[in-house]
């Protein structure tokens, strides 16, 4: 169901219908304003990156593929992407190739999880998960996500080997995504 | 001894995968895990388990509604740049149009279509005399509404347009976007027309007479958006008032039913 409804709005946004490009906002308009300014920490960049990142997605609707992930995904990945764009002072032209890939969700079982309306539940949940690493490996997959470092950056920051840093993010995934799985959430 | 190397290779890139999926490898380092990966049931089963951690992270972020005028500004911006036609050259169109907060039931609309009328030449010529500088032809413009947007960081100013007598079911916003010289009206709920008239969009400078931005028909569901390529100043009145058709009015005949002031 949840791929039929993104692949109708799909094609209606590559179609160039705007009442699409309204709906996509009306959906995902507020977990994507929310991210970016969880990321930029500034209301005015975060509508920025939002408007930049929606464009960017009108622009190339196109190129989206319900079957490689879901809407959700495409939205919040490239809002997020805008948004570490604006943080760490680049300019879309020069984003190097980095986008989450959509497929590492797709692969013949099922696709995002969050798909649909996030509940009170949920999202609590999620941060239990986040809260209840321990620091260092919750600083690292934050570090890496939220605020746009590159393992190696994260390395020479908090000065431990970058094999650590890998191994950090590894494990505190692998909790996370045991946690999450332990109550019963969509996985 | 081959064996044992490639089997050092997969472990190391196979520990990677977190940082892949947390967007923090190298650019080559990226490009050679995603080879690998292609390649490699093990290392794409780990992807599939951890991918779902991942796309946990945003909904752990606290949920802020965003300012109303956001959706405004990306419907704006989207509206003069449909997909594919960032760069397209068109026939000057003065003034594009489409609905906004299209409802549930609401079919697909076209803007090509639906674009804004010019009224008479008498009233064209007044038009252009106080706005050719301010409405630009929008295909000529070398930089698009999108491209201005993005480049935007003044916050654009909203105001109300309400609507009276026989359009009280009405309302509209006028958003400016003082850094970028661009307005952007929207109206919402008009009245169907008389097939005979036309509503007429009037711009009225403090202590000056009203001049016409041109005629147009709303779609079925009463809205209608035009894009101006100049600031309103503060103070500028924005009315809609029912005119004959085709041409419209040289000046309004009536009080608009549907008006506001820009404040800033």
């Amino acid at each position: 169901m949840e791929l039929e409804a993104d692949l109708e709005l799909g094609e209606a946004l590559a179609a160039g219908h705007v009442r699409a490009l309204a709906e996509l906002y009306d959906r995902y308009g507020q977990l994507a304003y929310s991210v970016a300014l969880r990321v930029l920490g500034d209301p005015g960049r975060a509508e920025d990156a939002v408007q930049d990142a929606f464009l960017k997605l009108w622009h190339s609707a196109d190129r989206y593929d319900a079957r490689r992930g879901s809407l959700r995904s495409w939205v919040v990945t490239a809002v997020r992407n805008r948004s570490i764009d604006y943080l760490r002072g680049r300019g879309a032209h020069e984003r190097r190739e980095r986008e989450i890939p959509l497929d590492a969700e797709a692969q013949g079982e099922g696709s995002d999880p969050w798909n649909e309306v996030v509940t009170a539940m949920e999202r609590q949940v999620v941060r239990e998960a986040l809260t209840c690493l321990p620091p260092e490996q919750r600083q690292a997959v934050e570090l890496a996500y939220f605020a746009g470092y590159s393992h190696r950056e994260i390395a020479e920051m908090i000065r431990v080997p970058l094999s650590t840093v890998k191994g950090r993010m590894r494990l505190a995934l692998e909790k996370m995504h045991s946690y999450l799985q332990g109550r019963g959430l969509p996985l | 001894m081959t064996a044992d190397w490639d089997r050092l290779d997969h472990d190391r890139l196979e520990e990677a995968v977190a940082a892949y999926l947390l967007d923090a490898l190298d650019q080559d380092e990226r490009a050679q895990l995603g080879a690998h990966i292609e390649g490699c049931p093990s290392c794409r089963a780990l992807m599939r388990r951890l991918s779902r951690a991942v796309h946990g992270l945003p909904i752990s972020v606290d949920d802020v509604r965003p300012p109303e005028r956001l959706r405004e500004r990306i419907m704006a911006a989207a509206a003069v740049t449909p997909p594919g036609q960032e760069a397209a050259v068109q026939e000057a169109p003065r003034i594009i149009a489409l609905p906004v907060r299209p409802t549930a039931e609401s079919p697909p609309v076209e803007t090509s279509g639906n674009r804004l009328r010019r009224p008479r030449a008498v009233a064209y010529a007044a038009a252009a005399a106080l706005l050719a500088a301010g409405i630009a032809a929008l295909a000529g413009l070398a930089v698009n509404l999108n491209n201005q947007l993005q480049h935007a960081r003044q916050p654009p100013s909203v105001s109300a347009l309400l609507g009276t007598d026989g359009m009280a079911g009405a309302s509209g916003r006028v958003t400016v976007f003082k850094d970028q010289d661009v307005a952007v009206v929207t109206m919402n709920g008009l009245p169907q027309l008389a097939s005979s008239q036309v509503y007429q969009l009037w711009v009225i400078e403090p202590d000056k007479s009203p001049v016409s931005v041109g005629v147009f028909t709303p779609d079925r569901f009463g809205t209608y958006t035009v894009k101006l390529d100049r600031a309103l100043k503060t103070g500028t009145t924005v009315a809609v008032t029912r005119e004959d058709g085709p041409q419209g009015a040289q000046q309004p005949t009536q009080q608009p039913e549907l008006r506001g002031t820009v404040t800033s």
